[in-house]
């Protein structure tokens, strides 16, 4: 299978379970190896070790990792400082009040719950300079309001020329956002 | 018919336990029954073994090791430190591990079941007490041994009734009968009691350990009722309160199982971290760098016991260079800097840990990690400096020490996560895992080297 993304454009990959899409995901993003073909980043190959790579892509696959004794804002405002943001804190900030965490943001992950936990994963990608977004079903533990600001933000991230790749089992958003989609189902 | 409807008794625990027996008999494929008995066969040569060596050795086969500075006369003061130490962690791992515990597939199928829970929970409290009594007369012995008795039967015995005191009192506050400060306040007691000691034994006061049997015969009535209660109350002890035991207890023995003992104190970690649960966030410094440093400085304002491990290594540190030989007070210096450089180091290994954590900071390997040895790398300079008198304040074995117990940090927290598909041997003795041997060697080898370089030196 063969697809390319390009800047401010969104492509879905979407299948019954088990198909692969994760596993597809994990290797876009240099957490898996393929065990043939190639995947390339902006023409390079991809190398998850390169500084330049992370600072391109920011990803939201799989369980959020989290540092156990950083509130929900530091978390933020880590990731935004380690990009370089102009003003971290600030963002952090709006970020955690888009994505509905405003009155959780001091408190530590091991509190929070899974939902609450990946929505503050999705803030750390918002928070943080990027040109490519991949996303794994983002749409999980959201409500209907929480899915609706999720299809505006990806498509807000497309209109400011970032290239969205993700994977999703809701018809909705894929048809909301998605300028191509991938059918897993036709690999297996 | 409506399916609420009953009519038959809710059957007995001791029912229920031989149902469930007569079960496993019938479903053991004989290769497991084998595999058990030679288990058993193992532990009861071992068990046999280390009983026959404590009872048959003499009094001074401590005191007049090599490790010992013989120059000196030994002061039996120390038993008394040992005692105190030995019991504060018996009791914090009698509360860590529950002390009672059920497997997952017990809390679901059969706790929540009318079936009489002190029926179904007093078989684990026997064990409980029994595992109590077995650590309390081995470190009893201990003690009598540090403390050169050749009377050693009393000590030992009051140190059995000790063991099983504390894992009744365990499972009184499990049960909810004492609060949970006792269990606290119980160690905080043994460890300034072992203070003291180790102070009084420093200065050169004596304190003889027990040779009577009055305290002994005190301490089993106390251990006794306590027994007897924590026996009548366990039907108390709530699913909730099992379930905190019941995930470190499960958590030791896949550490154990995957000789990685990362997985422990993960779940440790877990649970003290949750007890923390909210702090205000503080604004970040604009730097990366600084900001790493900030947020690995911030763990341990939030969460203060790693100050208390470095106290505590520098107090050992300044008793133990009074008694030990100078090569095992090296040796000790060591392993106090190599322990609290660890202990400072969770940033690194959390950042290592998780390949996500790093793809998500943005930045070049070297570039997140060199910030988070900043601090480990200054409390194992403060921790060397404090321990000096270990070295007799010899810079050349101090460097040593720093330089192994710095560099063995950061070889095991910069290692990839264990892996277990790699070469394992196949040889007349059984298999051989060279490759997981080889991965748990990175670090630790700098430190075997060290402590060979250590005997040259001092």
């Amino acid at each position: 299978m063969s697809f390319e993304v390009a800047a401010g454009r969104c492509c879905a990959i979407v299948g019954a379970n088990g198909a692969g899409k994760s596993t597809l995901l994990r290797c876009v993003i240099g957490a898996d190896r393929l065990d043939h073909g190639s995947i390339t980043v902006h023409g390079r190959l991809v190398d998850e070790s390169s500084a330049t790579f992370r600072a391109t892509v920011a990803a939201v696959v799989g369980e959020p990792a989290l540092f156990a004794h950083l509130t929900a804002h530091e978390h933020l405002q880590l990731v935004g400082v380690a990009h370089g943001a102009v003003d971290p804190y600030t963002s952090a900030t709006r970020i955690l009040d888009q994505v509905g965490l405003a009155e959780i943001a001091d408190q530590l992950p091991v509190t929070m719950s899974s939902g609450q936990r990946h929505r503050l994963a999705l803030g750390s990608a918002l928070v943080r300079p990027r040109t490519i977004v991949v996303l794994d079903e983002p749409e999980q533990h959201l409500d209907t309001g929480g899915r609706a600001w999720l299809a505006e933000a990806i498509n807000a991230e497309k209109h400011a020329g970032t290239a969205a790749l993700l994977v999703s089992h809701d018809h909705t958003l894929v048809t909301a956002v998605a300028d191509e989609i991938v059918d897993g189902d036709s690999w297996r | 018919m409506a399916l609420t409807d009953t009519s038959r008794p809710i059957p007995s625990a001791s029912t229920l336990r031989a149902l469930r027996r007569t079960f496993e008999r019938a479903h053991t494929p004989p290769m497991l029954r084998e595999g058990t008995f030679a288990l058993t066969a193992l532990g009861a040569y071992v068990c046999g073994g280390v009983l026959w060596w404590l009872t048959t050795r003499p009094a001074t086969v401590l005191t007049t090791s090599p490790l010992i500075d013989t120059h000196q006369r030994w002061n039996p003061t120390w038993g008394w430190a040992v005692a105190g130490v030995l019991t504060a962690a018996l009791v914090t791992g009698a509360a860590a591990l529950g002390p009672v515990n059920v497997r997952s597939e017990t809390a679901w199928w059969l706790l929540p079941t009318p079936v009489d829970r002190r029926g179904v929970l007093r078989p684990r409290i026997g064990a409980t007490l029994g595992l109590g009594a077995a650590l309390g007369l081995a470190g009893g012995r201990l003690c009598a041994f540090v403390g050169e008795l050749a009377h050693w039967l009393p000590c030992t015995l009051l140190g059995g009734a000790l063991g099983v005191g504390s894992a009744a009192l365990g499972v009184l506050v499990q049960c909810g009968i004492l609060p949970d400060r006792t269990l606290r306040a119980v160690t905080a007691v043994c460890l300034s009691g072992a203070a003291v000691a180790a102070i009084v034994a420093t200065a050169g006061g004596t304190i003889a350990l027990i040779t009577s049997w009055t305290p002994v015969l005190v301490g089993s009535i106390v251990a006794v009722v306590l027994s007897g209660m924590a026996l009548w109350w366990c039907g108390r002890i709530t699913l909730a309160r099992m379930a905190i035991g019941s995930e470190t207890a499960a958590a030791t023995s896949v550490s154990l199982t995957m000789l990685d003992l990362s997985i422990i104190t993960g779940a440790l970690e877990q649970r003290a971290w949750r007890r923390v649960a909210r702090r205000p966030s503080r604004r970040m410094p604009t730097s990366r760098t600084r900001a790493l440093i900030r947020i690995d400085a911030l763990r341990h304002v939030r969460r203060p016991h790693s100050l208390l491990v470095a106290a505590g290594a520098v107090c050992t540190g300044w008793a133990l260079s009074a008694v030990l030989s100078p090569i095992a007070a090296a040796w000790t210096q060591l392993a106090l800097v190599f322990g609290v450089c660890m202990t400072f180091s969770a940033g690194l290994r959390e950042l290592c840990a998780d390949p996500a954590l790093a793809m998500m900071l943005g930045a070049d390997d070297r570039l997140l990690r060199l910030p988070l040895a900043v601090i480990p790398v200054v409390a194992a300079v403060v921790t060397t400096v404090l321990t000096a008198p270990l070295a007799a304040m010899n810079p050349t074995p101090m460097a040593l020490v720093l330089i192994g117990a710095v560099t063995a940090m950061y070889r095991i927290r910069t290692r990839a996560p264990l892996t277990y598909d790699g070469l394992i041997l196949e040889t007349g003795f059984g298999q051989v895992p060279v490759d997981l041997i080889r991965q748990k060697i990175r670090g630790t080898d700098v430190i075997v080297v060290a402590a060979a370089l250590l005997v040259v030196c001092v």
